[in-house]
């Protein structure tokens, strides 16, 4: 009975996969690589679960963390253009924000 | 005890199949949106408030078949951790968005406004002032 949960965030992942595909911004680029990045924690519960592995619970915490830190650098990143300056990007600088 | 677990297991399974289930619809919900909106606020929105429920209870629906202490304690974890990083994940994306200028495209109902009073200036939708394009003030026609 895992497989119906599976196969829902399989077709969310799709669907988000959908999304970045279509853009058009950078934003909703990285908004769908962050639903993946929840949906792929969610996977490797289940998973875990469906093969009688529970332990890959533990894979799935450091997933969530590093999806969480990826998501602010590349948020930080498209903001100031570099992490380790202050430099706010202006959109002048880079165009409309599209294909980035 | 043994006997009070065996009753309990058809209750738990059937609690955790509801979970389960409504947790991946919820978690479609959240992808329909993100594909159907037209407006990146919007997208955001609806993958966002999805994203937390849906994750949730697809992971109350494993808790329920935890085996041991220390599965359930790591699935609580999860959840602790998907309730916090998600919604600031999403927070920080729509600051970023929204100080890049990124414009909402929604069609707002008009308020109910005094139709003496001045009209609303404009933005010049300059670095951190995003034009909120389509937000009309006037009453209608």
């Amino acid at each position: 009975m895992f497989v119906v949960p599976m196969f829902a965030i399989v077709a969310t992942m799709i669907l988000a996969l959908v999304r970045a595909w279509l853009g058009p911004t950078v934003f909703d680029r990285l908004l769908a690589a962050n639903v993946i990045g929840t949906k792929t924690v969610l996977l490797i519960a289940v998973s875990g679960f469906l093969l009688g592995r529970p332990e890959w619970l533990d894979l799935a915490l450091l997933y969530t963390l590093i999806n969480f830190v990826g998501t602010l650098a590349v948020c930080r990143f498209s903001r100031f253009g570099s992490l380790a300056q202050d430099d706010v990007r202006r959109p002048e600088d880079i165009g409309s924000g599209r294909g980035a | 005890m043994s006997e009070l677990l065996a009753a309990l297991d058809l209750p738990l399974e059937i609690l955790s199949w509801v979970s389960l289930v409504l947790g991946g619809f919820f978690c479609l919900v959240g992808g329909f949106g993100m594909v159907h909106f037209d407006s990146f606020f919007l997208r955001i929105h609806a993958a966002g408030v999805t994203d937390s429920l849906g994750a949730a209870l697809i992971i109350l629906g494993l808790a329920f078949q935890a085996t041991s202490v220390a599965i359930f304690i790591k699935l609580a974890l999860l959840i602790l951790f998907l309730w916090v990083t998600g919604p600031t994940a999403t927070h920080a994306l729509v600051k970023a968005a929204y100080a890049f200028g990124v414009k909402a495209e929604i069609d707002l109902p008009p308020l109910a406004r005094d139709p003496d009073a001045p009209p609303v200036p404009e933005d010049e939708g300059k670095h951190g002032k995003p034009v909120v394009a389509g937000v009309s003030y006037e009453t209608p026609p």
